[in-house]
């Protein structure tokens, strides 16, 4: 095996916890029950693309483009892709925890370089196969193309998450050096990372909620749809008209792009990579300090505090944790500046603005459970975990500070897109209550649901905090469980009755009390078990 | 202080890393547990200060059984790993005072302590700085503040030597004779035999996961030195 290889399959080995499980003889059953429910989450949310790509291609067929609905998907796989790995740059190519055993090996440094960068690859690329492969079996039932779309869409297929990646790894590059100047780098990088990220959010959603008529009349300006897409993202242009026109030279340009800004980027970064990763890493240690008085607190508000210092010092687990917070802060204020008529055409339903308040609590609630602080906060504690278990506190407490991370971030939040959306849709009373009711016991559940899954499935050997950020199953799992529980009770009161969302708060509190209870007891036993 | 009895932990598999293994360590004891790499050392020692749960046996600190009273015995114990892994995003005083915080020791003399114990570590001037700047040894050095400024009376260390500088090591040992002319007992690991010969009144010597021999230190060696018994029974 070559060295590239050897080192993708250390990065392998070291950070999924396979090579673990092969060597140890650890209890497996609940990690497999884990794996159960995320292979039936993936498979889920496979077919929601179906379906929906299904529907939107039927409209476009009298048309012939259904092509576009391939566009549109190949488009938000790549804002996904990008949106989720700038924040990871830090940490996968600089930083990282074996920054110095790697270079100290006889390999070159372009050949780690690509190794970093294949490993984002890799991260994306399933996530861009449960878009596009469903997209790509729907065209092929609807639009029944020649057999000449099945090689070009399967060769553009695993060439759509590159160009993405290395966009977000030179503006995350860019971050982290910004940030390497100042004397508090983690904050700063949380800082610079969030503004980017709201700013990309403002514009995304700003082009969306413009394009509302767009998209409700799409079969009849499809092709508007195509030109918009095209001029936010070009490389859209060339993967239409390669899969949908089988052009050959949008083919080879696109692959030519894709391939290509790997290659340069890894050239160029390899002639930097060691004074990038010095300026990144090296810390600034001023060696004046002067003994002064020191601020007293009790054990419960000193873990509490020490978990807050923990969640700040992470840009990763910050962006990941808060991107439905931020999200739905925009979402709120949109909303509350154009109104239900902001919503175009769908604004002309009857009884619209009805459904809407009425789906409205499940919504917030929604933005809150796509992302638990709780989720990794167990196997963040990596090689720090002596500490907290070697302290006399009640190991409840340990477990309630870190719950506490979770509602600190999130009732706030609430509690202000509450009032903004009570503000804009004048829901009537019941709704009123429910808009903040509903989202905080979906915000309890979410933390405790989180927790309860990280503890049981803890992993403290990571390497990189993005492995147990962002990758782990139980962050994967609390994220898909709290989605469902928001998504299916919205599409019940909009077809049902809007009975249903108030079913949706009781069963959720119910379900609240349970999973508390279970962590006091069931869950702190796991903790002490580690 | 600390009374091992019978203690038995076994690797998930069935393999036993310590296998009925009884000690005492009295008030104003040094006690230097010897052994090879893997030999179970690290194991017992996360079972004294109970992080780690065990199959059987007791363990009991003070008195009270680790399994039944561990917050209580955590309370009265100071625990520093072979390997410090303290928390980065921190600063050294904010990892102190928050050590300050759990052990509830009153705020005049929390300043006091870790003044007198920085300075005497020499690194004061490095508290405001973050962990992650620090070296091996510095961590090393802020852990066993962080273990004095709750005045343990049983300090439990791994391997204590490893990565401190020839004036810290030596400032560690007149700490640990200060400790234990006060009434407090230390349990500690170590690989360096000439430093469990000088420092301890108590010897263990265990070879995978069975305690070979344990007593006084004269009991144990005999007229021979320590290093020669080491290594006769460890070959046997």
């Amino acid at each position: 095996m070559n060295n590239l290889g050897l080192l993708l399959k250390t990065y392998m080995r070291t950070s999924f916890g396979f090579n673990k499980a092969r060597y140890t003889h650890e209890k497996r059953s609940k990690s497999t029950g884990m794996t159960v429910l995320l292979v039936f989450c993936y498979i889920m949310i496979i077919f929601a693309v179906f379906g929906m790509s299904m529907g939107m291609m039927a409209s476009l067929q009298p048309l012939g483009a259904e092509y576009i609905v391939l566009n549109i998907m190949m488009m938000a796989a790549s804002v996904m892709v990008l949106f989720t790995t700038i924040y990871k740059v830090n940490g996968t190519l600089f930083g990282f925890r074996d920054y110095d055993l790697q270079m100290a090996l006889p390999i070159k440094t372009s050949t780690l370089i690509a190794s970093r960068v294949l490993i984002l690859y890799f991260l994306n690329i399933l996530f861009v196969l449960g878009v596009m492969v469903p997209a790509g079996v729907a065209y092929a039932i609807i639009a029944q193309p020649a057999a000449a779309f099945y090689p070009f869409f399967i060769i553009t297929l695993f060439a759509i998450p590159m160009l993405p990646i290395i966009i977000a790894t030179v503006i995350g590059t860019l971050i982290a050096m910004a940030a390497s100047r100042f004397k508090r780098k983690n904050g700063m990088s949380v800082i610079l990372t969030v503004v980017a990220f709201v700013a990309f959010m403002v514009v995304w959603l700003g082009f969306w909620t413009n394009s509302g008529d767009i998209m409700m009349n799409f079969a009849d300006v499809g092709g508007m749809v195509n030109n918009v897409l095209t001029s936010i993202y070009p490389m859209t242009a060339l993967y239409g008209n390669a899969v949908g026109g089988f052009d050959i030279l949008a083919l080879v340009l696109f692959l030519v792009i894709s391939f290509g800004a790997f290659a340069v980027f890894t050239a160029v970064v390899a002639k930097l990579f060691k004074k990038l990763n010095t300026s990144i890493t090296t810390t600034r240690a001023a060696a004046n300090y002067k003994m002064t008085e020191l601020k007293e607190t009790s054990p419960k508000k000193a873990l509490f505090k020490k978990e807050m210092k923990r969640y700040f010092s992470s840009s990763q687990y910050v962006l990941n944790t808060a991107v439905g917070p931020l999200l739905l802060v925009v979402v709120s204020v949109i909303l509350l500046v154009s109104g239900v008529d902001g919503f175009g055409v769908y604004s002309d339903i009857p009884g619209f603005a009805h459904l809407l308040s009425a789906a409205a609590p499940l919504g917030i609630a929604f933005f809150i459970v796509i992302a638990s602080t709780t989720a990794s906060a167990i196997s963040l504690e990596g090689k720090n975990l002596w500490i907290v278990k070697s302290l006399p506190v009640d190991t409840r407490l340990i477990l309630k500070a870190k719950l506490n991370v979770a509602l600190t971030i999130y009732i706030p939040t609430v509690i202000v897109c509450g009032t903004l959306f009570n503000l804009a849709l004048s829901p009537d009373p019941l709704f009123i209550v429910l808009m903040y009711a509903l989202p905080l016991a979906y915000s309890y559940f979410s933390a405790l649901f989180g927790l309860k899954s990280n503890l049981g499935s803890p992993n403290f050997d990571w390497t990189n905090e993005v492995t147990v950020v962002k990758q782990s199953k139980p962050v994967l799992v609390t994220m898909l469980v709290g989605m469902l529980l928001s998504i299916v009770p919205a599409i019940l009161a909009v077809f049902v009755g809007t009975w249903v969302v108030l079913v949706a708060f009781v069963l959720v509190t119910i379900l609240d009390i349970v999973l508390y209870r279970d962590l006091m007891t069931r869950g702190v036993a796991q903790f002490e078990s580690f | 202080m600390l009374k091992i009895k019978h203690f038995t932990k076994s690797y998930k598999g069935g393999t036993k890393a310590v296998d009925d293994l009884s000690l005492t360590v009295e008030d104003g004891d040094i006690y230097g547990f010897i052994g090879h790499n893997g030999a179970g050392k690290t194991t017992t020692i996360k079972a004294v200060v109970g992080i780690m749960d065990f199959d059987s046996g007791e363990i009991e600190i003070d008195g009270m059984s680790i399994k039944e009273h561990p917050i209580e015995c955590k309370r009265i114990t100071a625990y520093i790993p072979d390997n410090p892994d303290l928390y980065d995003s921190m600063t050294g005083i904010q990892y102190l005072n928050f050590i300050g915080d759990i052990f509830t020791i009153p705020k005049a003399e929390r300043e006091a302590l870790i003044k007198q114990y920085a300075d005497l570590f020499e690194i004061t001037a490095n508290l405001g700085d973050l962990i992650s700047s620090y070296s091996h040894g510095m961590k090393q050095k802020l852990a066993l503040i962080s273990a004095l400024i709750h005045k343990p009376k049983l300090l439990v260390l791994d391997e204590p030597f490893v990565g401190l500088d020839p004036k810290a090591a030596h400032t560690v040992k007149q700490l640990m004779h200060e400790m234990c002319e006060n009434g407090s007992a230390i349990f500690f690991s170590t690989h360096v035999l000439e430093v469990a010969e000088k420092l301890c009144n108590k010897i263990a010597i265990i070879k995978g996961g069975k305690l070979l021999r344990a007593g006084n230190l004269e009991e144990v060696k005999g007229d021979e030195s320590l290093e020669d018994v080491f290594l006769e029974l460890i070959d046997e």
